[in-house]
């Protein structure tokens, strides 16, 4: 099962930003997360992560650095910020709204069935 | 043979043509590129095959340039103010030696050929007309190769425009006072109106240039069918 471009699209921001809360990461590292997280059934274009990422940056939600890593290489890595925790509390209550919705119309029609 | 120095250094190149992406996002997503070709080499692939899957993973140039277009819109203004900036300095340029080469081509007129005021006038206004056809296709050159200008780097680029610019202007005025203070002593008042008389004929023949040249030049500039609007 693949899920559809624009619920990719719309969950991308909710889910970088839980990723981000784990712990601070690098855009290869959140991309393999988001693969594992999700059994392989969100595919990504890789890329498109990090206009989401300076997005995020520039809104206060999360901040960046460039570090060399322990292979030698350089890397930005990026951390949540209090904004990005709060918002994210914002977007779990949204999330679960629209699953809740969802969740009560398909159980009625089971009901009906 | 596959290099891949070579084929990330294409990659890049691709990227940076859309002029979307600054240079620190073409560097991070070479980053990634990298990342993800050490993995798919670890796994047995060879350079050529890891390099294929990893930019096909990370998406294609132009998925990734309009992405990068919706975050990137004052960094995507800035630079095309500053290529338009370049544009204004490379007219005044233009027009500068332009002036240079008509007032340093009327004194030669009149001293060394011996042409009468009038015909002076003419040849002086003729060779800025001429100026100006140069720039046109100094304009078409520069257009078709503009990869070469985005090679330069900037500051350098810079650097060259004022200077050159500077000493444009500073040649243009210089030659035109050299040619005032030489007229007055060789032309009597009559020969200076004739002077003037045939500047003026010249003129209006840049007059309907001016506009067809300007006209050819936007024409084409208009996105044909194959490229994008955008």
């Amino acid at each position: 099962m693949d899920i559809s471009k624009d619920l990719i699209a719309a969950s991308a921001t909710p889910l970088i930003l839980s990723i981000l809360a784990e712990g601070e990461s690098y855009g290869y590292a959140i991309i393999k997360r988001v693969a594992t997280l999700s059994g392989g059934t969100m595919q990504w274009t890789d890329g498109m992560l990090y206009p989401i990422l300076h997005r995020l940056e520039s809104q206060g939600l999360i901040e960046s650095e460039i570090r060399t890593s322990e292979t030698g290489r350089k890397r930005k890595y990026y951390r949540i910020k209090q904004d990005g925790s709060t918002a994210i509390a914002a977007y779990q209550a949204q999330w679960q709204a629209v699953y809740a919705t969802l969740n009560k119309v398909w159980e009625a029609k089971l009901c009906l069935d | 043979m596959f290099r891949l120095e070579d084929a990330i250094e294409n990659w890049k190149l691709q990227l940076n043509q859309h002029q979307t992406m600054t240079t620190s996002d073409i560097e991070e997503l070479q980053i990634h590129l990298l990342e993800e070709i050490d993995i798919l080499m670890a796994a047995g692939l060879n350079q050529e095959e890891a390099f294929v899957i990893a930019s096909r993973r990370i998406g294609s140039p132009g998925e990734l340039a309009c992405e990068f277009a919706k975050i990137n819109t004052i960094a995507i203004w800035k630079n095309r103010f500053f290529w338009m900036i370049i544009g204004v300095l490379m007219l005044q340029i233009v027009s500068a030696c332009g002036n240079f080469l008509a007032r340093g081509g009327a004194l030669i007129g009149c001293q060394l050929v011996g042409w009468n005021a009038l015909n002076t006038g003419i040849i002086s206004a003729v060779i800025q007309i001429a100026v100006l056809l140069c720039l046109l296709v100094g304009f078409y050159i520069a257009a078709v190769h503009f990869s070469l200008f985005r090679k330069i780097p900037k500051k350098t680029l810079i650097g060259i425009i004022i200077a050159v610019s500077i000493l444009s202007l500073l040649m243009k005025h210089l030659a035109e006072i050299g040619f005032n203070v030489l007229i007055v002593q060789f032309y009597s008042v009559d020969q200076l109106h004739q002077f003037s008389l045939g500047c003026n004929y010249a003129a209006m023949g840049l007059s309907v240039l001016w506009p067809v040249v300007w006209l050819v030049l936007l024409l084409w500039l208009l996105p044909g069918k194959t490229q994008s609007a955008s």
